[in-house]
């Protein structure tokens, strides 16, 4: 079974962008959430369009390296950097900013 | 501008029929049957304009001797608001502390149309400064200083705004200060005028500034926020001032608030429009007037 994410209407969302860094307010809870630039990239990307992990890993990976970051000797390992958007989509999940999609 | 009244007539009013009080937005209305207690109560607000009694007032605290004659510490003293207690009575000695702090329990538990802020406020050139801090960074101690070399005070405890607005609204008091800063302040401005030292509280020995005549006659006045400064004393550091981070400083404000959730998207809003007006900054300081200094360039680098 696999699974993706979705993030409901953006309409929920309130953000205030701050170069490489964001506040966002949620407000079906009332809550802000401070996100680095690539939780804020995750969470715009599953606002646009449902996704599963390796689809999320491979466009963070992209735009890394469209913007020019994370070169060959700085970057995560793959599986570190995976780990990581999957601790990342959980703690959003929790939070209610997304919600998973299990499909058979 | 002054209460008017004559020390004797003040007591009396106080311990009788009541005395009113703007205090910034609110209207306070104070009746004090404690023995010692007319008499520094009536050195702190003497700048504040007595309000008629004909009107509703936003705040009612009562607070009166109880006597227990069992007990050891036999005088107590019991805060009433709207006439009901919101907590045990406490050592009378500590009267006037206990009268300043339910004040502030009713303004942070009521006021909810206020977007409430934890900082220190003060402004100088038309521009407000916010110093958000925890207890023990010295931001009781550096906004008395600020306040005795001429900054406006707006509040050392309540940064108070209209949710979704950016202006900082004026709240003028005593300000507490609290143990080692109490001689801090003498040594800083010698001769200054200070409440009772009253030891043992729950902080410990506090003594209040009475808020600068000028600040309490502003009291209406707001002014829109420009700087945010987060302070930390540290003995013998070097003064450093780094440029903190906007996104930083909007996630510490909104936790240091106290009522930023309950206040909601309007709170946010008003965070994010102090931010993009503001430049923000982390201080570091062990000699008061080298923080001033620093702050008031700031201050007067800031374009109108």
């Amino acid at each position: 079974m696999s699974v993706r994410w979705r993030s409901p209407s953006d309409g929920r969302l309130a953000w205030a962008e701050y170069g490489d860094r964001f506040v966002v307010y949620h407000r079906l809870s009332s809550q802000t959430h401070f996100l680095n630039a690539a939780s804020a990239m995750i969470l715009q990307d599953l606002l646009s369009q449902p996704a599963g992990l390796e689809t999320v890993h491979a466009a963070l990976v992209q735009a890394q390296t469209d913007a020019g970051q994370a070169g060959a000797d700085e970057a995560l390992p793959p599986a570190v950097l995976r780990q990581s958007i999957a601790e990342t989509l959980l703690r959003f999940e929790e939070l209610g900013l997304v919600e998973r999609i299990d499909e058979p | 501008m002054s209460t008017g009244l004559d020390p004797d007539t003040f007591e009396s009013r106080l311990a009788g029929p009541g005395l009113g009080f703007r205090v910034g937005p609110f209207d306070l209305f104070l009746k004090a049957r404690v023995k010692g207690l007319a008499a520094p109560l009536a050195r702190l607000y003497r700048h504040y304009p007595v309000l008629d009694a004909d009107r509703v007032f936003s705040i009612n605290l009562t607070i009166h001797d109880v006597w227990r004659p069992a007990w050891r510490d036999r005088r107590r003293v019991r805060v009433l608001v709207d006439g009901q207690q919101p907590h045990e009575d406490m050592p009378a000695g500590q009267a006037l502390a206990v009268l300043e702090w339910a004040q502030n329990l009713v303004i942070a538990m009521r006021f909810h149309s206020f977007l409430m802020l934890h900082a220190a406020v003060l402004e100088r050139n038309g521009h407000a400064l916010l110093m958000p801090a925890a207890p023990g960074h010295g931001k009781t101690t550096l906004c008395a200083a600020l306040a005795l070399r001429g900054w406006r005070l707006f509040s050392d405890e309540f940064g108070l705004l209209r949710p979704g607005g950016a202006d900082m609204i004026p709240l003028p008091r005593p300000m507490p200060l609290k143990n080692a800063s109490i001689e801090v302040i003498r040594q800083f401005a010698p001769g200054v005028e200070l409440g009772p030292e009253i030891p043992g509280t729950i902080k410990g020995t506090v003594a209040h500034l009475p808020p600068p005549a000028d600040s309490v006659a502003a009291a209406q006045r707001t002014a829109p926020a420009a700087l945010v400064v987060f302070p930390r004393w540290r003995a013998d550091a070097p003064l450093t001032l780094e440029p903190c981070h906007p996104a930083q400083a909007f996630m510490e404000l909104a936790r240091n608030a106290f009522n930023y959730e309950l206040v909601g998207e309007a709170a946010f809003q008003s965070l994010r429009m102090i931010i993009d007006r503001s430049r923000c900054f982390d201080l570091v300081y062990s000699d008061l007037d080298e923080a001033i200094a620093v702050l008031t360039r700031l201050a007067d680098d800031t374009d109108g």
